[in-house]
């Protein structure tokens, strides 16, 4: 890795050169900022990901059987599993889709799970991310950079190979389209993950569409080329979430989305990945369910654990969570992105008691997690080398097969006090090399 | 009881308007207690319409035109046959949970509390009756995306807030309740009014008149709220300034 490593500023500047770069909206300003990357790649051996892997696949297919339960028998909660509250009051419950199967019975074609390494060893589920999960692009680039400007790294060490991502991406797409083509959709270029769309339309071949290249025309879609010809559309790889898809079943103010693609959907004309309605399954409500789901779907014991996790929902819950406040971390259901997400033991007083009032007064509203304390990775910072929070999101796409591509997305923190790793709250990131030991 | 409609609504752009794609909910709800007897739809300009149902079980009808257009004219007719029933019918739960427009809070529960005993019909004509009284009738006061919470607070409102403020505090007390929209003989603008679930099926409210008995009420959709089930929505390119006239008649 050493060749690599001082070769580090060269990579950075191919990054820079290529683009990668993500925007975040701060005080209503949109800014496009370099995600730092840093040279000492995370590694975790093959038997170490072997069990991850099998792990991963097992959350991913209980949680697809959890999305096509809820949208039509609803076994789960008439069994009393999972309560009525954490589904039906859920934002990410789409009436719309009651009674919907997606082509293929897929739900969530591309998942994006979040871990952390304890320092016990053990790796924990952090989060699940089942609508649009982004970032797969940065570790792809990453290594195509590395790979150039230190091919030797890439001879001396049994890495896996990491460029399969997009094939897996394309053989997914082909596995659930109905007839006609491959789009992605998206926003447009001031969205944070603009660069990651065209990166996937060129490896994928696709076309890379916005709302305004697709129209609907009775129960079909189609792209309108520049020629002015229209093409059947059979798959929508949609980069636009749920709320701006269909201005005439979600939000009517929504310009990005395309007017009856709903309607296509349900007629069963097109695939739309990841399928609408996912948002039940990853609020942070729902993922405290998640190993009962595994055991209930599955009849199998999650071989991966969540976070110790408590609902103050639950009276028994609510007064453990109550009596340990201070040293728990306490997640609002609602926020995504490392919104939302406060730590006990770090708030003044005054904040702190205001805290404990809102889990009093509307419990439904959180989950109460204990600090993992997760292992820290080997950063750069300027000629130095230190310690820092790291975190890894691995992706796993279900078309056929489930499978977990062999790479995945490690995010640091840059702040040393920090415990959270979201791009979108200024931490960087490495490449995640899995080895074939 | 056999009842006929017509409905004539037209838009008109103050300038041709093109890529207009819509999707309206113009077609009488089908069930056990209403049966659909015949339906007419025709739309301007559009030769190809195309018919669905929503997740609620709603007949909704979509379609697009392309070509510049100046207005929008759709006209339906048809006849219902509303019957005498009291068969179980499905509860769906997530009819007992707050939605987009119907939220509440502790006042509107503690309201809803106090118009509570053993006796659940009793409990819901108190609560229509009370409803009936709180909101003034006043139109302009609100609008179509005007939550239960708002129109509760300044205690006016029309139709669809009247159902919404219902729907909350019935679903305060956890008992079902869902948004109904639809014709009425003597109205010639479209009403809603609420349908709530005891007994095994759904009994229809309405509190802007505070009544439950129902007669010449034509049901055309139904959802949590009026979001899930607009009449009509429409986008199209242009940048236009649009007028909507709507004429409705019911008769037996």
């Amino acid at each position: 890795m050493d060749s690599l490593i001082t070769q580090r500023d060269s990579v950075n500047s191919w990054m820079f050169r290529y683009g990668v770069r993500f925007g975040i909206y701060k005080n209503g300003e949109f800014k496009e900022q370099i995600f730092p990357f840093d040279a000492i790649a995370r590694k975790i051996s093959g038997r170490e990901w072997q069990r991850l892997e099998r792990g991963l696949i097992q959350r991913v297919k209980a949680l697809n059987l959890f999305l096509n339960d809820i949208y039509g028998d609803k076994k789960i909660v008439k069994d009393n599993v999972v309560p009525e509250d954490f589904v039906y009051s859920s934002k990410g419950y789409l009436p719309f889709c009651e009674g919907l199967t997606p082509p293929k019975n897929v739900w969530s074609h591309i998942s994006g799970i979040d871990l952390v390494h304890g320092k016990d060893d053990e790796w924990y589920i952090l989060e699940d991310n089942l609508r649009i999960p982004s970032g797969a692009s940065y570790p792809l680039i990453a290594r195509e950079i590395t790979r150039n400007v230190s091919p030797e790294t890439f001879e001396n060490n049994a890495i896996c190979d990491n460029r399969n991502y997009a094939q897996l991406l394309k053989n997914m797409m082909e596995y659930v389209k109905k007839d006609g083509i491959n789009v992605i959709l998206t926003p447009g270029r001031y969205n944070s993950a603009y660069f990651e769309h065209s990166y996937f339309a060129e490896k994928t071949g696709a076309i890379l569409a916005t709302g305004q290249d697709l129209y609907v025309e009775g129960d079909k879609l189609y792209y309108k080329t520049i020629g002015g010809e229209k093409q059947l559309v059979g798959v929508v790889y949609r980069r636009i979430s749920d709320e701006y898809l269909d201005p005439m079943v979600f939000n009517s103010d929504s310009l990005i989305g395309v007017p009856n693609i709903m309607q296509v959907y349900k007629a069963g004309n097109v695939a739309i990945v990841n399928a609408p309605g996912n948002g039940v399954a990853d609020d942070k409500g729902i993922y405290y369910f998640v190993p009962k789901m595994i055991k209930y779907y599955l009849n199998e014991e999650p071989i991966l654990k969540n976070a110790p996790t408590y609902l103050p929902f639950y009276e028994d819950d609510k007064k453990y969570v109550l009596e340990n406040l201070r040293r728990l971390v306490i997640k609002d259901v609602a926020e995504a992105g490392g919104y939302g997400v406060i730590f006990c033991e770090k708030l003044s007083d005054e904040k702190f008691n205001e805290i404990k009032n809102l889990v009093i007064s509307q419990p439904r509203r959180w989950i109460a997690q204990e600090v993992v304390d997760f292992k820290e990775l080997p950063i750069f910072e300027g000629d130095r080398i230190v310690e820092r929070k790291a975190d890894l999101r691995a992706y796993v796409i279900s078309g056929e097969d489930t499978v977990v591509w062999k790479c995945g997305l490690t995010r640091f923190s840059r702040n040393p006090d920090s415990f959270i790793v979201n791009s979108s709250q200024g931490g960087g990131f490495k490449d995640t090399w899995v080895m074939d030991n | 009881m056999i009842l006929e409609f017509e409905q004539k609504s037209v838009s008109r752009f103050s300038q041709p308007v093109k890529n207009h794609a819509f999707l309206l909910r113009c077609k009488p709800y089908e069930n056990i207690i209403q049966r659909l007897v015949s339906f007419n739809a025709e739309i301007s300009g559009c030769n190809m319409i195309f018919a669905q149902k929503d997740s609620f079980g709603n007949n909704v009808i979509f379609s697009n035109i392309n070509d510049y257009h100046d207005s929008f004219t759709l006209k339906t007719s048809g006849k219902v046959e509303v019957l005498e029933t009291n068969k179980d019918t499905f509860l769906n739960p997530i009819f007992c949970y707050p939605s987009p427009l119907c939220i509440w809070d502790n006042e509107m529960a503690d309201f809803a509390l106090k118009c509570s005993n053993s006796n659940i019909e009793d409990t819901v004509k108190k609560i229509c009756n009370f409803v009936n009284n709180r909101i003034k009738y006043k139109t302009g006061t609100t609008c179509v995306s005007t939550n239960s919470l708002d129109a509760f607070t300044i205690g006016c409102g029309v139709c669809q807030d009247y159902s919404h403020v219902m729907i909350s505090m019935l679903r305060s007390l956890k008992i079902p309740a869902r948004y109904v929209a639809g014709y009425v003989k003597g109205l010639t603008v479209s009403h809603a009014w609420t349908e709530v679930y005891y007994d095994g099926f759904w009994h229809g409210f309405d509190a802007t008149e505070n009544s439950s008995q129902l007669d010449g009420y034509i049901k055309i959709a139904i959802g949590r709220d009026a979001s899930d089930c607009p009449l009509n929505r429409g986008i199209f390119v242009g940048n236009v300034s649009e007028t909507v006239e709507i004429e409705i008649k019911v008769k037996e």
